[in-house]
């Protein structure tokens, strides 16, 4: 069991998990699906835009955009749910987080990224890591990923 | 340079299952569920890792004999999260020894992801990508987190328990 100070302690809360905890940051290809981008760890408390801000957007070539859930609003570069355009665009962006949601819960059907962390806290990358590789390599190998068929990029149509 | 022997599905289907002390099943289901419930992965998932292993990360390359077993020894660390001795146990090992190899072969997979995880390959280039962030790890349980727990557990609607259900030969009435 990792022990802090009340004072350090409370910079690892999630007010949105009601928890405790360390964050990192996945991006998803939408043509492929497969896991293109991830930064971390950060402490649990540093707001999920702050963390594009300070990674993925740097890294975005001129109009690249990206897509993501409500927690993102406010930032010109973000496609969230209330950009959308039509019924049938809301409805396929939700099908892309659906996906992205799978993945997620790819990663924490290993039980070292789910249980409580036992070991140095500077260790848990590497476990993130080779989850993160585990489940790239399983994608790109034939495991099924949530099927998206029926979504039209505005982008590449 | 050494050039390492690529095991394969069968290998690794045969060397998990002797760690893990299972009997090999005739059901493909059966014996791939028992499989993945140790290690996470199916065995020629294990291999494809392995040969990634070998021809990309130098640690691994520098080995004069690597061995498979302390690969699946690197997955049962991920997939069961035991602690050390009981890990140590299930192998065969002294719990040195297990620490030692399971981290490297961990490490290892972690510095893979240059390879795998990479925003510069071209099948990924321009394209839009979707983004989130996800919490993960419990690590701090501590008092606080303990007591939001219980209040929960408090708060949930009586109907929703599963302790006063009773099955019907148990039924008095």
């Amino acid at each position: 069991m990792t022990k802090l100070k009340w004072s350090q302690r409370k910079e690892w809360y999630d007010y949105k998990h009601n928890h405790f905890g360390i964050k990192y940051e996945i991006a998803v290809c939408i043509v492929t699906g497969w896991i293109v981008h991830y930064n971390g760890p950060f402490k649990g408390s540093i707001h999920d835009l702050t963390i594009f801000r300070w990674g993925l957007k740097k890294l975005l070539s001129l109009l690249e955009k990206v897509m993501a859930d409500l927690g993102y609003v406010g930032d010109a570069t973000v496609i969230t749910p209330k950009d959308a355009t039509s019924n049938q665009h809301r409805l396929a962006m939700k099908e892309l987080r659906k996906r992205h949601e799978t993945i997620n819960g790819k990663m924490k059907t290993f039980e070292c990224l789910r249980n409580q962390w036992r070991h140095s806290l500077d260790k848990h990358h590497i476990a993130f890591r080779g989850c993160l590789v585990i489940v790239q390599l399983c994608i790109e190998n034939g495991r099924e990923v949530y099927n998206v068929e029926g979504y039209s990029d505005p982008i590449f149509d | 340079m050494t050039t390492h022997y690529l095991y394969t599905e069968n290998d690794f289907d045969i060397m998990g299952m002797e760690i893990a002390k299972y009997r090999k099943s005739t059901s493909f289901r059966i014996q791939r569920d028992n499989f993945v419930s140790f290690y996470g992965v199916e065995p020629y998932m294990v291999a494809i890792i392995w040969k990634h292993l070998v021809e990309k990360i130098e640690s691994i390359r520098s080995l004069a004999k690597p061995n498979p077993k302390h690969l699946l020894w690197g997955l049962l660390f991920y997939q069961c999260y035991d602690t050390n001795r009981r890990n140590a146990a299930l192998c065969g090992c002294d719990i040195k020894t297990y620490r030692k190899w399971a981290w490297l072969y961990m490490e290892a997979m972690a510095d893979l992801d240059v390879h795998v995880v990479s925003t510069t390959s071209e099948s990924v280039a321009f394209c839009v990508s979707i983004l989130f962030c996800f919490l993960t790890c419990r690590c701090f349980e501590d008092s606080l987190g303990e007591q939001i727990r219980r209040t929960e557990r408090r708060q949930m609607p009586r109907d929703n328990r599963r302790d006063h259900v009773q099955g019907p030969q148990l039924d008095k009435a």
